[in-house]
């Protein structure tokens, strides 16, 4: 995608949710790569973000730590003033942080569907709203909400509340679609299926994944870095007039 | 108002916010199926008598009751009581809501929480309360109202509606996949451009205009919801899972 000398995310900043571990550092990488100054964001693995912005650094790239809880609105403003601050008005926005939860509706507590929603749902409307007014004045912005294929056919495995979280992250996508493409902010999905991050990894029996891979046409378990390739390409210049879209990156599956 | 078949005698349904609009017209229909019918409201408890005293009018059972959807423990005692009075809780028909305009540039975490708490939290608050009494009946039906806005996004409706909404959708396929082995269905139905008693006061033109989107040429009625609720209800709708149908008379197309 990079092409040559040309970056086509000079000039830019970007904010990454949850990119200090999973598939936001990839995402992060990719962006920074593309010439883009980048707030690396996480929630607690501080020293995991670090080696993020590390990583960009050393290729080049500008990035920065920033940490808080998407979920908490006077984080999510002042994490957002710092990477202004730092790198000037953000242009593009992933909200990529979230959190999932593996357990029947009977186990699945009140508590438990308040957490999933905060953070998967409320932290990307808290994001994208302390980012939208800067976007709007400059007549530019690209919000990309990476949600998840549960959210477009339930999960079975995945809560009840997961599931409902990331379809309400779909449906805030087609909102903000209505809403902010007419300032030139476009803003769309991108909906993973099982991505095979460290953590799962290291967590997966062989016949477990062996079986997960059996469920996926393509033969195989997505990567961090094809989730990355296609919020790279919703970022870009080339995507100017998609907003309100979803791109599966599924690998072809139906999860069972 | 008379009986038109008894598809659902022997059952009970609990109809959230049915003091009003699509969910009165729903708990009036599954009466006149034969379902015993708990008619819900948080405020408007005039409402919910005159729709109770309706289907009890008509030789129907009903008893209207009051719980806020968003307070966990009102919805258990209300879920308790509907069992204790009418005999069982077969049917949820999580219909409650409130709708509100807002930008994204305006809307406040309040807002936005409040909305999630009814809309969203509410609907699996009465469903989570409701599945034990359904599969101690072996049969259950678990039915969602969603949006267009939910479907499409909202231009004037705020975010949080549009969100909450997609959400109930989300809750929809996720429960219908884990309950579907036990006898419980879980379906949506997504009404569109429905005129009911709050559309009072809108204008001529506003009218019109929201018209001039419907291909039918007319606007439906909340009776239109009623019946795809009943059908949902119904057992031979035993073999639909995890859908949504819209009511729109082809509005949701455009
Ligand atoms: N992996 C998959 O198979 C898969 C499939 C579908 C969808 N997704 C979605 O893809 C996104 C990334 O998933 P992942 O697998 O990379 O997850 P992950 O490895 O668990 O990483 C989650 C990231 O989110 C951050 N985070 C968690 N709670 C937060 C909070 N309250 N406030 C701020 N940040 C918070 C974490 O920060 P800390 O490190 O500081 O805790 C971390 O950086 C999520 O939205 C997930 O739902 C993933
Ligand atoms: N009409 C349409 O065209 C249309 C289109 C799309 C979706 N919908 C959906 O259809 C459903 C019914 O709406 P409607 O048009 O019939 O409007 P409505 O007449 O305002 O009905 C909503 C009912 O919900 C109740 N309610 C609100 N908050 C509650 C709470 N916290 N706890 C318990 N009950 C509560 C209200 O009763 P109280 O006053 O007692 O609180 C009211 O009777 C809603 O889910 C709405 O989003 C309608």
């Amino acid at each position: 995608m990079n092409s040559g000398t040309h970056k086509q995310l000079a000039g830019k900043t970007a904010l990454v949710t949850g990119s200090s571990r999973g598939i936001g550092p990839a995402i992060a990488t990719l962006l920074g790569a593309e010439g883009a100054a980048v707030g690396v964001h996480c929630h607690k693995s501080v020293s995991a973000a670090e080696e993020v912005v590390a990583t960009i650094e050393a290729s080049g790239g500008r990035a920065r730590v920033l940490q808080g809880d998407v979920g908490n609105e006077n984080d999510v403003e002042r994490f957002v003033s710092e990477l202004t601050d730092a790198f000037g008005p953000v242009d593009i926005l992933v909200n990529n942080a979230g959190i999932n939860h593996f357990v029947p509706i009977f186990e699945t507590t009140e508590a438990d569907f308040e957490r999933l929603v905060r953070v998967n749902t409320t932290g990307a409307f808290l994001c994208a709203r302390a980012v939208a007014s800067t976007m709007r004045d400059r007549r530019y912005g690209r919000i990309i909400n990476v949600s998840s294929d549960c959210g477009k056919r339930g999960g079975k495995v995945s809560g009840v509340h997961f599931s409902a979280s990331k379809a309400a992250l779909q449906g805030l996508t087609r909102s903000l679609t209505r809403q902010l493409s007419p300032f030139g902010i476009t803003v769309n999905d991108v909906a993973p299926a099982t991505i095979l991050t460290e953590r799962l990894d290291a967590t997966l029996t062989e016949e477990q994944r062996a079986a997960r891979t059996s469920a996926i046409p393509i033969g195989r378990m997505g990567r961090p870095e094809d989730v990355a390739a296609a919020v790279g390409f919703l970022a870009s210049d080339q995507a100017g007039f998609i907003t309100g879209a979803s791109i599966d990156v599924s690998g072809g599956a139906r999860i069972a | 108002m008379d009986r038109i078949d008894s598809t659902l005698s022997g059952r009970v349904a609990l109809v959230t916010g049915a003091a009003s609009g699509l969910g009165r017209a729903t708990a009036l229909r599954l009466a006149q199926s034969g379902a015993a019918v708990a008619v819900n409201y948080s405020r408007n408890q005039t409402g919910a008598e005159a729709v109770a005293g309706m289907i009890t009018d008509m030789g129907g059972r009903a008893i209207a009751i009051r719980a806020d959807v968003a307070d966990k423990a009102a919805v258990d005692a209300m879920v308790a009581n509907v069992v204790a009075e009418l005999g069982g809780c077969h049917i949820v028909v999580a219909n409650a809501a409130y709708s509100e305009n807002a930008t994204l540039f305006e809307l406040t975490l309040e807002q936005w929480n409040r909305m999630f708490d009814v809309v969203l939290k509410g609907t699996f608050l009465c469903a989570k309360a409701a599945i034990p009494h359904m599969l101690e009946a072996g049969w259950g039906r678990i039915i969602t109202i969603s949006s267009d806005a939910g479907k499409k996004g909202g231009q004037a409706t705020g975010p949080h509606y549009s969100s909450s909404k997609a959400g109930v959708l989300g809750l929809m396929m996720g429960l219908a996949r884990q309950l579907a082995s036990m006898n419980i269905t879980v379906n949506d139905v997504c009404p569109m451009d429905i005129p009911v008693e709050r559309w009072e006061g809108r204008s001529r033109e506003r009218l019109d205009s929201i018209l001039a989107g419907v291909p039918r040429g007319r606007f439906g009625s909340p009776a239109d919801i009623g019946a795809a609720i009943a059908f949902l209800a119904s057992d031979e709708a035993s073999h639909v899972n995890g859908t949504s149908i819209d009511v729109s008379g082809g509005a949701i197309l455009l």
